[in-house]
């Protein structure tokens, strides 16, 4: 897509990685719809009080809070118009090769499987659950630990 | 704790997560001829399996959960 | 599956059937000549997908994984997801041949395929999911098979599969990526969620070897499962809904070939831990006999010192005092040894549990899939120990009590959904410690035992007159099934056979110095008790006397002894109590409880003038003294639990043996308390 719009990550801007349920990770709630970012927010906060949640309502915000380089993984709604969780996916992996990225959606249809997995993402199923969401937070931030050592 | 060390025994209980892999790898390289006792396991996430399977620590114990008393235990010591 | 009588639905669908495969064979056979004639690939795919609707309705799973898959080929033709081959749709033109002859086959068997049906099936499948390009790269026919199904042969010989029993399976292979942990998943979580499980094996991918030194990365997965299933299919695939790409599904059937192995001996897993040496069992036995001789032998040195020592004798003595005084001392560090070497013995002879426990799951899974049941066994207590003896007397006994269950107790699923219970059933073998005894029970959730039933069948066999019965209550009436009339064959068909061999059980268990009881409720399940002493256990005993004869009173229920100046006993109602520092404690007497004679008149004061000697128990929570004429001491003592008709009797602990060889009764003195009928012993405050 346009891969000079995608910033570096600043590595410098992380604080406190030690441990599991590190502060100083931050989460991108991406939705279209308000009441489905609180959702997700309240889902997040109740597995990881200490994470910071910062919110898009669609992709090109979504970039725009990547650009300010804070965002350490990212649940995105698959069906938003203009271009939809997926898409944005994919153009987040090429700049973030290692960023923990779920795509939620209520429906998943096989070919829409196969691009998430070509793209490294995982599904999380609409509605949001503290339990729908608990695996992919849990492998998160084992992916966190690992990638900042 | 769901990696507990005690004396030679290395007890697994309840559901023990992906994290725990990190710990009961570290027990055991620290033991001499280590022993896992998986009575109290209700699960074992694959990251803790496959731990066992390169380790091949003695087993000892039956799992509380029957899926991992039945299929999976017998046969990461069998095998 | 076998021959069943024709019904209304087979016969409709052998009318429909026929016409259904000559459409799609028709628009097959047309395909070859004009294979871009979407109108025909709608044709044929209609027809196979209502074909495939039909036959779901049987029990006819080699035809419907063919049509299953015939008809994901079509739908890929007919949607545009894959180009048409001329290959591909030869193998559907043999495909509906094949459906056609099994059409025939159910017309002349009224509703049975043949018996190389799964594997005909399997081949089709096979060939056809080739075009779905389900088996990785090539459509080269047959190359790529042999290779593929190795693993799944070798898994199938590997546990020692019956071939007769499992015609067709679903073979699947799941071999995560490296990363899969990192996306929260969790392999083992998701081969738990496969349905229809009939062997697994978990196995590392690339080089097996144990890196005790390397850096082991816990979170790279190398992890490759390896599943069979008797569920279809789609089920087996649906928990990798999310990882296609990493699954690889195959409907396969074991070759004729394949002879069904011995199944392989029960994995050894090591309980015993540390440095441990083999005994033979034979002189531990003798261990603990010369050890109980010691016992008795010690006490009979006790007692010596005891005569040497009393009243009567200390005068006599003059300058020996000194040497008695001494020869005390010594009994006493003797009385320590022996104790501590009893202990140390008994514990050499109790063993755990656990290895008699851990083989019923397997021997439940067999009985239950052998009568087409689903039951889970869980094990509870498997850290209990016990007197070796015990142990090695339990086996059959609780093989018996499971086998009853499975075949008797736990109905058929249908039965069981019927009456809204989930289908797969649970037995529940529980172990546990309490005080000096073992209790074991055996509780399902089956169908339970209806004491009417009971009743009926105890009457009918002429076990008890009709009034003696009616008059039993329910819990009682379940004991009946322990009577050697339940035992027989006739029996068996009216309780279903619940009652079979209990009586021969309940006498095993008997020798082993226990007792077995049962509860059940009709419609939930039952409960079978086993309660088995831990044998030979050195208990620590107050010994009295009464009207001359000894009893001996287990130091564990006592709370305190004292002395009563008789004008401190006051009489209230029917008894008498007295006041214990700031408490009034009812007095009874041991041998008003015993029934022996002498009662509250005065016995006889061996002495200190009026005094009485009291031992202070508790009963039900509170305190009681029970007097005696005398304390004679304490002894450790090896207490042989009742057996026979004496066992039953409330008030009598055990048995032991005394230093000058006579038998002393050691007596429960709650229950003798609890047996007094009536308010006697109640105490005003």
């Amino acid at each position: 897509m346009e891969p000079d719009d995608l910033p570096e990550k600043t590595i410098g801007g992380l604080d406190d990685l030690g441990g599991m349920g590190q502060m100083g990770t931050t989460v991108l709630i991406v939705d279209d719809s308000k009441l489905a970012r609180i959702v997700v927010a309240k889902a997040i906060a109740a597995l990881q009080p200490g994470w910071a949640r910062v919110e898009a309502s669609n992709a090109d915000e979504a970039l725009a809070v990547l650009r300010d380089g804070k965002v350490d993984l990212a649940i995105l709604d698959f069906n938003m118009p203009g271009r939809n969780g997926l898409e944005l996916a994919e153009q987040m992996r090429h700049r973030y090769p290692d960023m923990p990225i779920a795509l939620a959606t209520a429906n998943v249809q096989d070919e829409v499987i196969a691009r998430a997995r070509a793209a490294n993402t995982t599904f999380v199923s609409k509605p949001i659950t503290e339990e729908g969401i608990r695996d992919f937070l849990t492998g998160a931030a084992l992916k966190l630990r690992a990638v900042h050592g | 704790m769901t990696v507990v060390v005690e004396n030679d025994f290395i007890r697994l209980e309840g559901a023990c997560a992906a994290e725990d892999a990190e710990t009961l790898v570290s027990a055991l390289q620290g033991a001499a001829d280590p022993i896992v006792d998986v009575s109290r396991c209700l699960h074992l996430h694959g990251a803790v399996v496959q731990v066992l399977l390169a380790f091949r620590p003695s087993v000892r114990g039956m799992a509380e959960d029957i899926f991992l008393r039945d299929w999976v235990i017998p046969h990461l010591v069998a095998d | 599956m076998g021959a069943a009588p024709m019904d209304e639905l087979l016969e409709q669908f052998l009318v429909e059937g026929p016409e259904q495969v000559q459409q799609a064979s028709d628009a097959l056979l047309a395909l070859e000549d004009t294979p871009d004639d979407a109108g025909l690939i709608d044709q044929a795919f209609r027809a196979i997908h209502t074909l495939k609707g039909s036959v779901g309705l049987f029990d006819l799973p080699a035809m419907g994984q063919v049509l299953h898959v015939a008809e994901d080929l079509l739908g890929a033709w007919r949607d545009g997801r894959l180009p048409l081959s001329r290959p591909g749709v030869d193998a559907l033109i043999s495909a509906t041949a094949q459906t056609e002859r099994w059409l025939g086959a159910l017309a002349a068997t009224s509703g049975a395929l043949p018996a190389d049906a799964g594997e005909a099936a399997a081949h089709l499948v096979g060939r056809l999911r080739r075009f779905l390009g389900d088996d990785g790269p090539a459509a080269s026919v047959g190359t790529t098979l042999p290779a593929d199904t190795a693993w799944i042969e070798d898994l199938f010989r590997t546990r020692g599969l019956d071939p007769a029993r499992h015609p067709t399976l679903t073979a699947l292979r799941y071999a995560p990526d490296p990363g899969c942990y990192f996306r929260g998943e969790d392999p083992i979580a998701l081969v738990r969620r496969v349905p229809g499980l009939v062997a697994l094996r978990i196995g590392r991918a690339g080089d097996a070897v144990a890196p005790p030194d390397d850096v082991y990365d816990p979170y790279a997965c190398d992890l490759v499962v390896e599943i069979l299933s008797n569920a279809a299919p789609d089920a087996v695939r649906a928990p990798f809904r999310f990882m296609p790409d990493q699954i690889q599904v195959v409907a396969w059937s074991p070759p004729p070939a394949v002879l069904a192995a011995v199944a392989p001996p029960a994995p050894m897993i090591a309980d015993t831990v540390g440095r441990t040496l083999r005994v033979d069992s034979g002189r531990i036995d003798a261990l603990a006999e010369l050890v109980d001789e010691l016992v008795v032998t010690k006490n009979a040195l006790s007692d010596l010192v005891a005569q040497m020592t009393g009243p009567a004798v200390g005068a006599a003595t003059g300058g020996g005092e000194a040497a008695v005084r001494s020869l005390g001392d010594r009994q006493a560090a003797l009385d320590r040894l022996v104790g501590r070497l009893h202990r140390t013995v008994m514990g050499i002879r109790l063993v755990p549990l656990l290895p008699l426990l851990r083989r019923f799951p397997r021997m439940v899974r067999e009985m239950a899939t052998a009568l087409g049941k689903e039951v889970d066994l869980a094990v509870e207590g498997q850290d209990v120990q016990v007197d070796k003896g015990v142990v090695e007397g339990l086996f059959e006994p609780l093989t018996h009590l499971l086998r009853n269950a499975v075949d008797h107790g736990i109905e058929l699923a249908t039965e069981r959904t019927a009456q809204g219970k989930p289908v797969r059933s649970r037995i529940v073998l529980r172990a546990r410690r309490e005080d000096d005894q073992v209790v074991i029970e055996v509780t399902d959730d089956g169908r339970g035992m209806d004491p009417a039933r009971i009743r009926r069948a105890a009457a009918e066999r002429g076990l008890m007159p009709a009034r003696a019965l009616d008059a039993l209550p329910d819990d009682q009436v379940l004991d009946l099934v322990f009577r050697p009339g339940f035992s027989t064959a006739a029996a068996v068909t009216d309780l279903s056979g619940r009652g079979v061999g209990m009586d021969a059980m309940r006498a095993a268990v008997g020798r082993l110095g226990g007792s077995v009881g049962i509860d059940s409720t009709p419609g939930q399940g039952t409960t079978v008790r086993l309660v088995l002493p831990l044998n030979l256990v050195l208990a620590r005993v107050m010994v009295v006397s009464v009207n001359g004869e000894r009893y001996g009173i287990p130091m564990d229920g006592i709370v305190e002894t004292t002395r009563v100046a008789g004008d401190h006993i006051r009489p209230i109602r029917a008894g008498r109590a007295f006041v214990l520092r700031d408490a009034v404690l009812p007095l009874l007497a041991l041998a008003d409880l015993l029934g022996l004679q002498s009662g509250t008149a005065a016995p006889s004061m061996p002495e200190g003038g009026d005094a009485r000697r009291a031992v202070v128990v508790r009963v039900g929570g509170e305190r009681v003294a029970v007097e005696v004429d005398a304390f004679i001491g304490r002894r450790d003592v090896v207490l042989r639990p009742m057996t026979g008709l004496l066992r039953a009797m409330p008030g009598l602990l055990g048995t032991t043996l005394l230093g000058d060889g006579q038998v002393l009764m050691v007596l429960d003195v709650p229950g003798l308390i609890d047996a007094i009928p009536g308010p006697s012993r109640e105490a005003e405050s």
